[in-house]
């Protein structure tokens, strides 16, 4: 673990484009450097996502985990300015360009053109008064296709992304589709804008097993044909490891843990990631219960001094209580926000 | 959407699925309501001079071959009276609606999209407009610019507005918070065309309930407002007018009263229908 330190921003050869500082240095698709978002300007208003800082490199696939209220969609929401009620600091880039603290006009230059961004509900995703194939075919036109282009590249995206006999199903309704039918077209929805980063908030939660796969296979295999940057925001672990490169783990509203994902499940560096992966049922050990987080996420407003997730970490010391871990190096070459990795090991 | 209670529509769609189940029934409603219109259209350009003058000596016949739905207490033939009436009662109330169906998008686009402030000072006018009697400002109106058919339909344009603007506000407030609107926005969709393409379509729901049922009463005001000698003047054929000239032959001559009181009850059902089809195939899509 200490041999780590001697390395200070090294990544995995398997990202080898991925620096996780919080410079923007060139070269990545979208960069946070320290963003907190609250409900209002005041020093004391209720933060939600506090000091996020992290990049992705173009063509990167990073999943970005945590519990229900760890600020995970919010931050991805952010990014797109969707909330704008939140006030954000710190800074928000997409490519070289700067996005945030300029209002509307800022995220409105990125938006579909350059970032797209694929929600939940599939169902509520889709306007139902409009054919699937005009909705795609809108998207089309936003960037300027005639037409009886715009129908025609709608048609065909539709049947890349499994709809079969698409050129007929075009004129259907939403409600004629299942729910990963309707992601699947959510899906070519933004991929006719042909943004660069695709930001894909648990896409898949709302289906059934066999539809969450088939979705997942197909937003696999069409954002690595296209070369795309994707961020997917996911509670499930399972689908983390088929799916992408890198995985950031946001805890209490603070990106505890980033990481390369083999080293994610093979040395899990941070506690809570720890306890979020012994979480997960196995075929293979069978114990008499699962394994669980004791606790539960503590809500913005009543979040603890220090580490926000020492009253319910096995490791906590008592440093951890009173001094807010900073980002290190992790063992791997990512990096953790954890005293197991800031203290002297006889300290422990 | 907003204003129908989540139980409400299942219970509906048992209520339409044995009424109007099938496209025939559809195609006949739009297809009454358009013959409508057109007779409203057509009929005064085609009607005889008869209409509006008198010939005692023809008066209170029975219907008959030759007066399909009998003479007046003028002697004016009432099929063709209520045919060229429909001008009058049907394409105004269209007309009003028409027109205050507009001011009231216009207010409600800017009250739900405009921000808070704006919000503000446009539903606070609504509520002052609302509190105009459309009577007494009818009367005002007329006294200003002459009775007669154009002032009934500005003074109820300009007092019925405030209904639409208020409901469809809301529901414009709703339907933005629509994750497909979220959605479009978030594929770079501009604001005229997210509201005009995605969040009023949406939002109209309700409204076209509103509308299509006003159709019908508004040919009842705008029959009271004739009757108070503010709308349409006799001898100019009118539905709601015949309805009271005729009250005073009920006894001995009921067909003066029941025809355009058919034609009246005709429109006011044909146009609730026709919007209960549009919403219906509207809200096919809507789980």
């Amino acid at each position: 673990m200490m041999s780590s330190i001697e390395q200070p921003e090294a990544r995995p050869a398997a990202v080898p484009a991925a620096a996780p500082s919080t410079g923007a240095a060139p070269g990545t698709a979208l960069s946070l450097s320290d963003v907190s978002l609250r409900l209002g300007r005041n020093a004391g208003d209720l933060a939600l996502v506090e000091g996020v800082s992290f990049s992705i490199a173009p063509g990167e696939r990073v999943a970005m985990v945590g519990e229900s209220g760890s600020g995970k969609s919010v931050l991805a929401r952010a990014v797109l300015g969707l909330d704008r009620d939140l006030v954000v600091s710190g800074e928000i880039k997409v490519g070289s360009k700067v996005v945030s603290g300029r209002g509307e006009r800022g995220f409105r230059a990125v938006r579909g053109r350059r970032v797209a961004m694929v929600f939940q509900n599939p169902m509520g995703s889709l306007d139902p008064l409009m054919t699937v194939g005009a909705q795609v075919a809108e998207t089309l036109r936003l960037g300027g296709a005639s037409r009886a282009t715009a129908e025609e590249r709608a048609t065909s995206l539709l049947s890349e992304l499994g709809i079969a006999d698409a050129a007929r199903r075009a004129r259907a309704y939403p409600h004629e589709f299942s729910g990963g039918m309707q992601q699947r077209v959510v899906l070519a929805m933004a991929l006719a804008a042909d943004p660069e980063v695709l930001i894909a908030d648990e896409p898949t939660t709302a289906l059934d097993v066999r539809a969450q796969e088939q979705v997942l296979t197909v937003l696999g295999d069409v954002t690595r044909d296209r070369g795309l940057t994707v961020l997917l925001i996911t509670h499930d672990l399972s689908v983390v490891a088929g799916f992408a490169e890198r995985v950031l783990v946001m805890y209490a509203g603070r990106l505890v843990h980033d990481d390369a994902v083999e080293d994610v499940f093979a040395a899990p560096a941070h506690p809570y990631t720890r306890g979020l992966l012994e979480a997960i049922p196995r075929m293979d050990r069978r114990p008499e219960r699962l394994p669980t987080i004791a606790g539960t996420i503590p809500p913005p407003g009543a979040r603890p001094s220090g580490c926000v997730f020492h009253p319910r970490c096995p490791h906590a010391m008592p440093v951890c209580s009173e001094v807010d871990p900073a980002p290190t190096p992790s063992p791997a070459g990512g990096r953790v926000s954890c005293h197991l990795f800031t203290q002297p090991e006889e300290d422990r | 959407m907003a204003l129908i209670v989540p139980g409400i529509p299942v219970a509906r769609r048992g209520v339409r699925l044995r009424f109007s189940n099938g496209r025939w029934f559809s195609r006949i409603v739009i297809g009454a309501a358009g013959l409508a219109v057109l007779v409203a259209i057509v009929a005064p350009l085609v009607a005889p001079d008869s209409v509006t003058s008198s010939d005692i000596a023809n008066a209170l016949h029975g219907p008959s071959a030759q007066h399909w739905f009998g003479t007046d207490d003028q002697g004016r033939d009432v099929l063709w009276r209520v045919v060229a009436g429909s001008r009058a009662s049907l394409l105004s109330a269209l007309l009003v609606v028409a027109a205050y169906s507009v001011i009231g998008g216009v207010v409600a686009a800017i009250a739900a999209l405009g921000g808070r402030f704006l919000d503000e000072i446009f539903m606070r006018f609504t509520d002052a407009v609302m509190a105009i009697p459309t009577i007494v400002f009818a009367l005002g109106f007329a006294a200003a610019l002459g009775p007669g058919l154009h002032s009934a339909i500005i003074a109820l344009s300009i007092t019925a507005w405030p209904v639409t603007a208020r409901l469809l506000r809301t529901e414009i407030q709703q339907t933005m918070t629509r994750p497909y609107v979220e959605g479009a926005r978030v594929l770079g969709v501009g604001r005229t065309r997210l509201l005009f393409r995605h969040v009023l379509p949406n939002s109209l729901d309700a409204l076209l309930v509103k509308w299509g049922a006003d159709v019908g009463s508004t040919v009842l005001v705008i029959s009271g407002l004739s009757f108070i000698g503010v709308g349409p003047q006799p001898p100019s054929p009118e539905w709601g007018a015949m309805v009271n000239e005729g009250a005073g032959y009920i006894g001995s001559a009921w067909w003066m009263a029941v025809f355009p009181g058919i034609a009246i009850a005709f429109v006011a059902v044909v146009f609730a229908l026709l919007a209960d089809v549009v919403q219906e195939r509207l809200a096919a899509g809507r789980s």
